[in-house]
């Protein structure tokens, strides 16, 4: 199995339907919301497309919603992410990136993350502006797998 | 031992049909009362102090929803919000309402979700800018987003004032 994620890989983002994490445009896209990101660990779980046979189906484990990508070397180019003091300088600097954490039932399971890792300190700032980003990131891509209309 | 909610005006109403048999059995059960409350049309005014606006009605019809949710709301093990942190988001909402309409400018009504903390988060989109606001236990705080850059494109802050409500409200609209 892959040790290494490479750049090129395509990483699924399962996004639950029925919660507030998209929303549908009146020309009919999907807005994403940044909250479709959100973690307690602040270790963003994704599953690799060339691990689950590029089938973004593989994510949904029959719940209803959709499926978003992205593509490793975005997430990697990540920049500018830091943790900065009352006066908005900054005084530690992030790299993001990901890594291969296979599970028991889920071996194209993988984790996006900070380098040095988030602290409680960045819950508020740093990690939500990443997952500003990553949204960002997946909404200028196509869903892989359209929700339904609620 | 009865479980009660006491509400705006000073009105009690005693649940007592159902007694906890631990303490996550009493928020459990306190939350589900809460919920039943909320839908019935005699407490409405009890639960929001304010007169509820037509055009504010689904707002907190979804922040109501958010009673329903269990652990694991998002299949990545997000925590449900607390019952205290979602009563916090409605009376926030109204409050931010009436400060828009009596500063003279439009409402624009929020998506409403959550954060994987048990957060309530409203967040507002007018064009490229995004305004999120994450309600959570004794606090109120912001993300502004109007680019990619997280550096030059966002700011993150407090809601501590009404003053900062304002001007987040006029960026978004500007």
């Amino acid at each position: 199995m892959d040790k290494y994620i490479q750049d090129e890989e395509i990483l699924y983002r399962r996004v639950s339907a029925g919660r507030g994490l998209y929303t549908f445009r009146n020309d009919g896209t999907v807005e994403i919301h940044s909250s479709a990101f959100s973690d307690r660990e602040f270790r963003i779980s994704v599953d690799r497309a060339k691990l689950c046979g590029n089938n973004p189906t593989h994510c949904l484990h029959d719940e209803k919603g959709g499926v978003v990508s992205l593509l490793a070397r975005d997430v990697r180019n990540i920049e500018d992410l830091a943790r900065n003091d009352a006066q908005g300088r900054s005084i530690q600097q992030f790299r993001v990136d990901i890594e291969p954490v296979p599970l028991e039932n889920n071996s194209a399971h993988a984790e996006i993350y900070a380098i040095p890792p988030f602290g409680h300190a960045d819950r508020k700032a740093a990690f939500r502006r990443l997952c500003q980003r990553l949204a960002r990131l997946a909404e200028a891509r196509s869903w892989e797998i359209l929700p339904d209309v609620e | 031992m009865p479980q009660l909610i006491a509400f705006a005006n000073a009105q009690q109403i005693s649940f007592t049909t159902e007694i906890p048999y631990a303490t996550s059995g009493s928020s459990e059960v306190l939350s589900r009362a809460y919920l039943r409350a909320a839908h019935d049309q005699q407490y409405s005014a009890s639960l929001y102090p304010l007169d509820i606006p037509e055009n504010l009605a689904l707002t907190l019809s979804k922040i109501t929803d958010l009673f329903s949710w269990q652990d694991d709301w998002n299949g990545y093990g997000a925590l449900a919000p607390h019952p205290g942190t979602i009563i916090d988001a409605g009376k926030w909402i109204g409050l931010f309402y009436q400060e828009i309409l009596m500063s003279g400018q439009d409402w624009l009504n929020p998506n409403v979700t959550a954060s994987a903390d048990g957060e309530v988060v409203f967040e507002w989109r007018q064009g490229t800018k995004r305004l999120t606001i994450f309600i959570g236990n004794q606090s109120v705080e912001y993300v502004q987003s109007w680019g990619a850059d997280m550096n030059n494109e966002m700011a993150d802050g407090s809601v501590s004032t009404a003053s900062i409500r304002c001007s987040l409200w006029k960026w978004l609209m500007s």
